[in-house]
């Protein structure tokens, strides 16, 4: 399962801004930011999260992407993926490309639907056209294996989240406050860690790590693949 | 228990006699119970055969160990060795702070090569501690990998 | 790899509250072409769906390598691949 370059297309905003959000400028302040941060990593080393800041981190996960752990689960969600439905489609046939290099477009905002449409709500979508049950969106064992492999046919393709209308642009506001909101015991946003401490070490890890160490436990603590709802 | 000199020597290197004939001779050995079940690292290093540590040699140089320094994940940390030392039998490999320190052993004929690759579990922060039989000798390197997510328990 | 749980014993079932007995492979036999060549002795200690790296230097093309695992629990499984 491979770190798509989030970070590369990642949008920010300026929390003091009263003016309309430009999502590409956005997104440039945050290369900028890093830039800053990390000047001596290139941005191709970026998908990597905080092990693009340690040989050592990035040696182990290359080795253990050798024979990954988790490829029990990845192969359960390759036979959920490939089952026929009741009617005899196929989850392929409800996206383009047959489900190849299609993740990195989502989340996308369905200017029919009105609403923000995630990749998993895509393959529910999918099951529910099809005449067939719903998953669980935090269940591992269906959700989490489906997805797992269904996002394993986008590997290593570029995130191309596109904000299309007027509308769209107030979710991405929406999107945007929620990451800036201090919240919590220590009173920190999403972007105290992600954005403006990038790439520096806070508490003994690295401000990526945080999220990187959690995210890669979890890849590899093979019991549960998790879904990104929990 | 009243032992004299004599009989005390005449029993310690029977007992060294006999764990000697447990060391395999041709590439078989049944798995060893008692010694993966010591919980001190001094015991599990003596119970594969070592009576006292001055044995052991240190063979720093001559045994190729790759392990992670600050592992990312404790329930799985990567490891790799190959032993440049001739005749190579076997390679014991010990994590010093586990419940357990015997990790695992690996013994070989002249078919393989003396290396290999696994993934370990480790407890905590500890001294690996790899340990090669060759031609009768006992050899040892030993490197610290730091660990923050243990790899024994329910995190 | 060899997919097996390598259960330490120190888990707790988060259902039932109940330690998860030790679950884990203690054998390992590698043999070439029907011959043992090498023998692998694991514990606890050991990675889930343990893996391992070996090196057979005269094997060729043709040849049959063969696993066969015993665990604690009386399990056993086994595997052959013929080397391409």
């Amino acid at each position: 399962m491979r770190l798509l370059q989030h970070l590369t297309a990642l949008i920010i905003f300026i929390a003091s801004s009263q003016a309309w959000s430009n999502p590409e400028e956005d997104r440039q302040l945050f290369l900028d930011t890093f830039a800053g941060n990390i000047p001596d990593v290139p941005i191709s080393q970026y998908i990597y999260g905080s092990m693009m800041l340690s040989e050592d981190a990035l040696n182990q996960y290359e080795s253990i992407m050798d024979f990954p752990p988790f490829q029990e689960m990845v192969d359960q969600g390759k036979k959920i993926w490939e089952t026929p439905f009741k009617n005899g489609q196929k989850f392929a046939n409800c996206f383009g490309n047959k489900g190849t290099n299609v993740a990195g477009k989502f989340p996308y905002y369905d200017t029919t639907q009105e609403q923000v449409v995630t990749f998993e709500m895509a393959l529910n979508f999918c099951l529910e056209q099809n005449g067939e049950t719903r998953m669980s969106y935090v269940d591992p064992k269906t959700m989490g294996v489906l997805s797992a492999y269904a996002r394993s046919l986008s590997d290593g393709m570029l995130m191309q989240i596109e904000v299309p209308n007027a509308q769209a642009l107030t979710k991405y506001e929406l999107g945007k406050s929620l990451y800036f909101k201090r919240i919590g015991q220590y009173n920190l946003a999403c972007a105290s860690c992600h954005l403006t401490h990038g790439g520096t070490i806070f508490e003994m890890n690295s401000c990526l790590q945080l999220l990187d160490r959690l995210f890669i436990f979890l890849c590899f603590e093979a019991e549960n693949v998790s879904t990104h709802y929990r | 228990m009243n032992l004299s000199k004599k009989r005390r020597a005449f029993l310690n290197s029977a007992l060294a006699l006999i764990s000697t004939l447990l060391i395999p001779v041709k590439g078989y050995a049944r798995w060893d119970e008692t010694a993966y079940n010591e919980v001190d690292i001094a015991d599990s290093i003596r119970s594969i055969g070592i009576r006292n540590p001055g044995e052991l040699r240190d063979a720093s140089k001559n045994i190729e160990l790759s392990l992670p320094e600050i592992a990312e994940n404790g329930a799985i940390v990567p490891i790799k060795i190959l032993s440049k030392i001739p005749k190579t039998e076997r390679i014991f490999v010990f994590a010093e702070k586990n419940p357990q320190p015997l990790v695992s052993d690996y013994i070989f004929t002249s078919d393989v090569e003396p290396f290999v690759a696994s993934r370990i579990k480790m407890g905590e922060t500890a001294f690996v501690h790899v340990i090669v039989l060759a031609d009768g000798i006992f050899y040892r390197t030993a490197r610290q990998v730091k660990v923050t997510i243990g790899g024994c328990g329910e995190e | 790899m060899i997919f097996h749980p390598m259960e330490t014993g120190y888990r707790k079932n988060k259902h039932t509250a109940e330690m998860i007995p030790k679950h884990f492979i203690h054998t390992v036999k590698i043999s070439h072409n029907g011959k043992s060549i090498m023998q692998v002795h694991w514990s606890r200690s050991v990675s889930k769906n343990p893996y391992l790296n070996f090196r057979v230097p005269n094997a060729v093309s043709g040849d049959e390598l063969s696993i066969a695992w015993d665990d604690n629990m009386g399990e056993s499984g086994s595997g052959t691949a013929t080397i391409s």
